[in-house]
């Protein structure tokens, strides 16, 4: 068997090291989203803020173990198009980072997950279609909220 | 391990095991995913469009190229060999690098589905376990690898017996069910059906769905990483391609079509997974027994999907080791012919991502990075493979192809700069970042790109700092 060298060595470790490199950018971005309780509803009290109107309300259970419940809105924008903005609240952080790691598993083929997922303490919200202008304006604030 | 091989080039393959259904069997395995169907199905007729979009601009220029250069050159390292002809070791090893490495992004996502749909078949809630999803995700991965071990007679009964039973017979049930739906005068979710219906909607905010429905039918070139295993490689590819495509086509189009007319796109919300939506399905269908079976069916397709991409690559990697582009540690192959040290590399990589994609769930930009870094990598893979096949035609005019695209030059260019064309377009539109970062365009960018030259720059180096002492004695060149 041919013997291995230090270099070939020194090749397996920048290999490892390259094919490590999402792991860190996930370890430096990453951290632990915080739990805590959401009492009312944050998110219609920003689409009010932001002067958007809502044009339907519904109350919405996602079929998630641990989804206790939320609403959804319908928006129409400037463009006269539709987003759908749907809220979930979960009983625990499990429940809720389930929910996030089920949402990462079903992008369709090699895709991105369809819509846009954010996360307030116990709530989800999902924005659908992605890339809408609405979520210029809600996105920033709800990630600054994450 | 095994013991450690010695042989040369080739050695990874020295058993004449696969014929045409098994062939067909593993493209069928790497490109049929049923966690597709519901994501598509939200978009009811208008899918039909997509999937229109994705066949013309990539299935079809794909299987016809991949057919074309499987037939001419049928060598061990598939992409690898069909690119190396044309743009030689540099441009052969980056494009079986890229897809290799974007699997250990994509390793982690598909692993979590197998975990949560077996959890599904057992008790939702599990899914909530971060040590249960590890475990499951750990012994699925480390269990392919196993059966990727034993070699390729192993790993193509296993493929062969888990696509039928994990990924065909589920979709033609949907399909069925679908059917009889219709046929009991049940009410349809979706609007009445016209041509209009089925053209997509098209604009700024559905370009990103562009590069998604390109890459719905990636892994269409994966029978040609075990090509040296073929029994009748120059009769079977073509015929292959073909029976694997009308497979694909047929139950993606239909299945997804029944989950859309049966259940409302509401209930399809995009936060469910497959799993919510087959229960949906099967009660309404007053089966809801059913469910759990079906878990376990589309786990086990999971676990075959993520065998073919498991497999192929790192097999292709083992035959650039074999040909000393590698150090020799990469070339390690067992009696049964399996590339161990690859795979072992590979598992080992894998798991470390995964144990941070299970026990760092988190929404942020670092996901959207790494997501749009697979898309990236992948394109690269097949923009090299559509340019290999039309530069072939001019270089190695006369290297018998039992299969040619039809139509001449005119053909091939049209044919390749289709699929060119589709996968430089999915490369542009997968560098957009969503409109809500907080971080700058550019810096989105730069990170994406920075990443995906990270991932596809280490052919360039082993190649660099190639050494003749790593072709073994009595080694291809």
């Amino acid at each position: 068997m041919t013997s291995v060298t230090k270099p070939d060595i020194a090749l397996v470790i920048f290999l490892f090291v390259i094919a490590l490199a999402p792991i860190g950018l996930l370890a430096l971005t990453g951290t632990h989203v915080p739990w805590y309780p959401v009492s009312g509803e944050p998110v219609r009290e920003l689409l009010d803020a932001e002067g958007i109107s809502i044009v339907n309300t519904t109350d919405t259970l996602w079929n998630l173990p641990g989804a206790t419940g939320g609403r959804t809105y319908v928006i129409i924008d400037r463009d006269n198009d539709q987003t759908v903005i749907s809220t979930q609240n979960f009983e625990t952080a499990e429940a809720r980072d389930a929910a996030i790691r089920s949402w990462h598993a079903h992008g369709a083929g090699r895709g991105k997950p369809a819509g846009s997922l954010f996360v307030l303490g116990q709530q989800l919200v999902m924005i659908s279609p992605s890339d809408r202008p609405v979520l210029e304006t809600l996105g920033a604030t709800l990630n600054g909220d994450r | 391990m095994g013991e450690a091989g010695s042989g040369t080039a080739g050695s990874l393959s020295n058993k004449k095991v696969l014929g045409l259904f098994a062939l067909a069997m593993i493209n069928v395995a790497a490109v049929l995913s049923i966690r597709n169907f519901p994501s598509m199905a939200v978009y009811g007729w208008s899918c039909i469009g997509w999937y229109v979009i994705g066949a013309i601009f990539f299935l079809i220029p794909i299987s016809l190229a991949g057919a074309e250069l499987a037939t001419g050159w049928p060598e061990g390292g598939g992409v690898y060999a069909w690119v190396k002809q044309a743009f030689g070791e540099k441009g052969g090893f980056t494009a079986l690098f890229c897809e290799w490495s974007n699997n250990l992004v994509w390793f982690p996502t598909v692993l979590s589905f197998i975990a949560s749909t077996f959890a599904f078949a057992l008790t939702p809630s599990l899914a909530s376990s971060g040590i249960f999803m590890f475990t499951v995700m750990m012994v699925a991965f480390w269990g392919t690898t196993a059966i990727a071990y034993f070699g390729e007679e192993v790993s193509t009964k296993f493929g062969n017996i888990g696509v039928i039973i994990g990924s065909i017979i589920p979709s033609l049930l949907i399909i069925v069910l679908g059917v009889w739906w219709l046929g009991s005068g049940a009410a349809i979710v979706l609007p009445p059906f016209s041509i209009g219906a089925m053209v997509p909607t098209i604009s700024l905010a559905t370009l990103p769905f562009f590069a998604t429905v390109i890459l719905l039918f990636a892994g269409m070139e994966m029978a040609g990483f075990h090509a040296l295993e073929t029994k009748n490689p120059q009769t079977d590819f073509p015929k292959a391609m073909g029976i694997s495509a009308i497979i694909i086509v047929v139950c993606t189009v239909l299945a997804t079509l029944a989950i859309a007319i049966v259940i409302p796109a509401d209930q399809l919300n995009l936060a469910s997974g497959v799993m919510q939506a087959i229960q949906y399905f099967f009660t309404a269908a007053h089966i809801p027994w059913m469910v759990a079976p079906m878990a376990l069916l589309i786990t086990l397709g999971g676990v075959v999907s993520l065998a073919a991409w498991l497999i192929g690559p790192a097999k292709g990697l083992g035959v650039v080791a074999e040909e000393g582009n590698m150090p020799p540690i990469f070339d390690r192959t067992n009696k049964y012919g399996a590339p161990v040290a690859v795979l072992v590399i590979q598992a080992l990589i894998g798991s470390a991502i995964s144990l941070l994609y299970v026990f760092l769930p988190s929404v942020n930009q670092a996901y959207w990075i790494l997501s749009a870094m697979t898309v990236e990598l992948l394109c690269i893979v097949y923009v090299l493979i559509f340019a290999a096949v039309i530069k072939l035609r001019y270089s190695q005019p006369d290297t018998p192809r039992p299969f040619r695209i039809p139509g001449g030059m005119p053909g091939v260019w049209f044919v390749g700069g289709l699929g060119i064309l589709g996968t430089t377009f999915a490369f542009i539109v997968g560098l957009m970042p969503p409109t809500y970062f907080q971080t700058s365009g550019m810096a989105y960018v730069g990170s994406v790109l920075l990443g995906t030259f990270l991932l596809a720059v280490p052919p360039l180096v082993f190649l660099h700092l190639k050494n003749p002492a790593w072709l073994k004695k009595g080694g291809a060149s």
